[in-house]
């Protein structure tokens, strides 16, 4: 469904989402027990955090991965920045 | 390199008619406004999560034989109407965003006005919920985090409606427009609403049905 926080129209997917769930665990609730509905609620939650989890670390990436400014895009045969290579600050 | 420029020139940035964080500072990975209502989106889940774990530690450690306690019955079947009144807002207020997409200033005006509305409804019912239920936030541990969550989140409908309250004064004066950027003054509280009616069903389901 992607980013809720993308757009007011991903959001309101995302509520629709919500709302089929906890149509089922009303449904559960009221024909099975409570219980069953809380942890049928608690893994849907579950999934729901996992999935907005993994969408949040695609969109931020790795703090491992070379992040480029905008407008100070890397030219080309400049050579990347390397701690090594990197001279030491004036005291 | 115009950013550069600005990155290296610490306190000339006004020189450039910049203003705020130079743009060396902007991540390249996301949005700053995406950002800002990510890490606002999470501290009020995690706000929200804490209400829930005072909730359900209280059901089921502190009391777990009688919840609700005896002689308490709350007003599922109003609370279910509730429920359908502040969703039905979140269809109106997609509505005006798709309405003002199509510059359709009229359309806009018309569900901004109709998401005020239902949402200050969503209130009054639930104030006069408060006043009928029969017990108070002293009444025991059910009544302090019956009032508690509802209340958390009824303070949120009322920001929800503030903001709300912004857009219609926008909308009537024709701030907004088709582009993206011309109408991101209904979208951030479109998906603030959205929130809100989220975090309401799982309180509702929790609260009222389990």
């Amino acid at each position: 469904m992607g980013n809720p926080l993308k757009s007011e129209g991903a959001a309101f997917k995302w509520l629709m989402a919500v709302v089929a769930g906890a149509v089922v665990v009303i449904l559960v609730a009221v024909l099975m027990s409570s219980v069953a509905a809380a942890l049928l609620g608690f893994i849907l939650i579950a999934v729901v955090s996992v999935m907005v989890i993994k969408g949040m670390i695609h969109m931020l990436g790795s703090p491992d991965d070379d992040e480029v400014s905008p407008g100070m895009e890397r030219q080309s045969g400049q050579p990347e920045a390397d701690t090594e290579t990197r001279p030491d600050p004036e005291p | 390199m115009e950013s550069a420029s600005v990155a290296v020139g610490h306190g000339k940035a006004e020189d450039h008619g910049h203003h705020g964080p130079p743009d060396f500072h902007h991540s390249a990975r996301i949005d700053q406004t995406v950002l800002g209502i990510l890490l606002f989106i999470l501290s009020e889940i995690m706000l929200f999560a804490a209400f829930f774990a005072a909730y359900f530690f209280l059901r089921v450690v502190v009391s777990p034989e009688t919840w609700p306690p005896v002689g308490i019955e709350l007003p599922v079947l109003i609370a279910g109407i509730n429920t359908v009144v502040l969703v039905s807002s979140s269809f109106t207020v997609h509505y005006a965003l798709e309405a003002i997409k199509h510059n359709n200033h009229r359309g806009l005006k018309l569900g901004l006005g109709m998401t005020w509305l239902l949402g200050a409804t969503f209130l009054f019912i639930q104030i006069n919920e408060y006043i009928h239920v029969g017990f108070t936030p002293r009444d025991g541990s059910f009544g302090t985090i019956f009032f508690s969550l509802t209340g958390l989140h009824g303070a949120h409908v009322f920001v929800g409606l503030l903001l709300l309250t912004f857009a219609n004064i926008r909308a009537w004066r024709g701030h907004f427009g088709p582009e993206q950027k011309n109408h991101l003054g209904v979208e951030v509280p479109g998906i603030y609403w959205h929130f809100v009616d989220i975090m309401w069903i799982i309180v509702f389901v929790t609260i009222y049905i389990i």
